[in-house]
């Protein structure tokens, strides 16, 4: 059964749609990139599921339940959301983590050295300044934040876009161990294909706000959908430039 | 003691030697390419009017046996203007006026009833009339401040907000830290100003009575009556501005609007 569900999902700012329409599902344990040129909607879908956006039309469903009979906080609770740009607060790592569990009340516990660990940061780093930390480190404190409030799913939007390639393979790496062991649902967000198909078990392609397939990653028509990019998979990893690790 | 030692015409006079002291310095600026010339003109050239309007209005009031009657149009002038000045510095908040004109007059009010009520302010119109635009005027101040700042810091940490947005906190708890930031360099000058007391400044409440020639004891016992009101009333406008703003820079589903 599909963790979370999206049909006929439409979002318009001012007169343009920038979704008009896109239906899709993940299960959990399934990680579905979401790939499609620049203003395609990738974003706002990944928005409108966790209602940071409203959505114009259509409907989100997780576990068959409308996400507009859930209080928004406690949506957002289940299903966590990683910026493209790591959005770490102000104060240490520890603070960070502290920081949903505060919201939500959780008893510390080992909580946040478990999680850690789980991003592959030591435990030395809990005291460390977040806002000092590398770009890869930082999303990986994000990270760990929605483990220790006990997201379910995550929302991935662009996640290694901003980082170096040494340190967007050990985020990706990260997040590939987390659906394995967390059994996450994950809605990945990507302009790379070559990171696509790495990590996708399945694939949603989305183009001026539209889904044009949906298929699993093996049964993807990779040539036809992103034709020149498919070929970039076989010689680079496709990340953008930026911070290093 | 003394009274003011010249009569309203001889204050003209000294007036316009003012006003040439004003011109020289101003020369100055030109001749160094300040930029600063056009906007000093006409902020004091719209003051003189205004201020000459005012006491020409305010000596019309205390002559008047209906001067509580009269009051209460200088009161709405002072707050229209208050709480539109204020709206114009938040640009990016619709219909703005709509927060800043409750939270200004509410701020004020309370204070104002609270010493009216406990007859620390003279229910005289020589009294009513300065004390209240005392209120309304810093509150005004501390208002366009809070807000200005508040939208600064919403629009740097936006996407700090949503981060936490996501993590399920509220829209008051995710923007709690840029709340407090606002509120606290909104009052900063206030509270640096208190601190200063005596020793920096003398603050103008205390200066008018010195020169109208009150006892300086007197005089400080007023000034610190002002300053405990100013304080109530900004830090009351303060409140409710960010918790007013709070609910138009989000959704009810807790989503942070476009700014």
């Amino acid at each position: 059964m599909s963790f979370i569900r999206f049909k006929d999902l439409g979002k318009r700012y001012g007169d343009r749609w920038a979704l008009k329409r896109a239906t899709g599902d993940v299960k959990k344990g399934e990680i579905v990139a979401i790939v499609g040129p620049s203003g395609s909607g990738k974003s706002t879908v990944l928005r409108c599921i966790n209602r940071l956006a409203e959505a114009d039309r259509g409907a989100v469903k997780v576990e068959g339940v409308n996400v507009k009979e859930i209080e928004p906080p406690i949506l957002r609770r289940r299903i966590g959301m990683v910026f493209q740009f790591p959005a770490v607060f102000p104060g240490t790592v520890k603070e960070n983590l502290l920081y949903g569990m505060d919201i939500w009340e959780i008893p510390d516990e080992g909580v946040t050295s478990v999680a850690l660990e789980e991003v592959g940061l030591h435990l030395g780093f809990l005291e460390r300044d977040a806002e000092k930390l590398s770009g890869g480190e930082q999303q990986r404190v994000c990270l760990a934040r929605s483990l220790v409030i006990g997201s379910e799913a995550l929302l991935l939007d662009e996640p290694t876009a901003s980082l170096d390639n040494k340190a967007a393979s050990k985020v990706e790496r990260t997040i590939l161990d987390l659906k394995e062991n967390r059994e996450l649902a994950i809605l990945w967000v990507t302009h790379s294909t070559a990171q696509a198909r790495r990590v996708a078990d399945r694939v949603l392609y989305l183009k001026d706000g539209r889904v044009r397939s949906f298929a699993p990653a093996e049964e993807f028509d990779w040539e036809r959908w992103v034709g020149d990019e498919a070929a970039e998979c076989c010689t680079t990893h496709g990340h953008g430039g930026g911070r290093h690790e | 003691m003394s009274e003011i030692p010249f009569t309203p015409e001889e204050g003209l006079v000294r007036l316009a030697l003012t006003a040439v002291l004003m011109v020289v310095v101003l020369t100055l600026a030109y001749i160094r390419r300040l930029g600063i010339g056009k906007e000093v003109v006409v902020s004091a050239i719209r003051g003189f009017v205004q201020l000459m309007l005012f006491a020409v209005i305010l000596t019309y009031i205390f002559d008047s046996p209906d001067w509580w009657l009269l009051v209460w149009g200088v009161f709405a002038a002072m707050i229209i203007m208050a709480g539109y000045t204020s709206a114009k510095r938040a640009p990016e908040i619709n219909k703005a006026w709509e927060i800043t004109t409750p939270s200004i007059v509410i701020g004020a009010a309370v204070s104002l009833i609270v010493m009216a009520s406990t007859r620390i302010m003279p229910l005289e119109p020589q009294f009513v009339i300065p004390l209240a635009g005392m209120a309304f005027g810093n509150s005004m101040n501390v208002c366009s401040l809070t807000l200005n700042r508040l939208i600064g810091e919403f629009k740097n940490n936006r996407q700090r907000i949503e981060a936490a947005l996501a993590l399920g906190a509220t829209s008051t708890y995710a923007s709690r830290t840029y709340l407090n930031t606002s509120v606290t360099a909104a009052l900063i000058p206030l509270v640096d100003h208190m601190k200063n007391l005596g020793i920096i400044f003398i603050p103008g409440a205390m200066t008018g009575l010195l020169m109208a020639g009150a006892d300086p004891l007197l005089a400080a016992e007023f000034q610190i009556v002002v300053f405990f009101m100013i304080m109530c009333t900004t830090i009351l406008t303060t409140m409710l501005v960010t918790h007013m703003a709070v609910k138009r820079l989000f959704t009810d589903a807790h989503q942070l609007v476009e700014i």
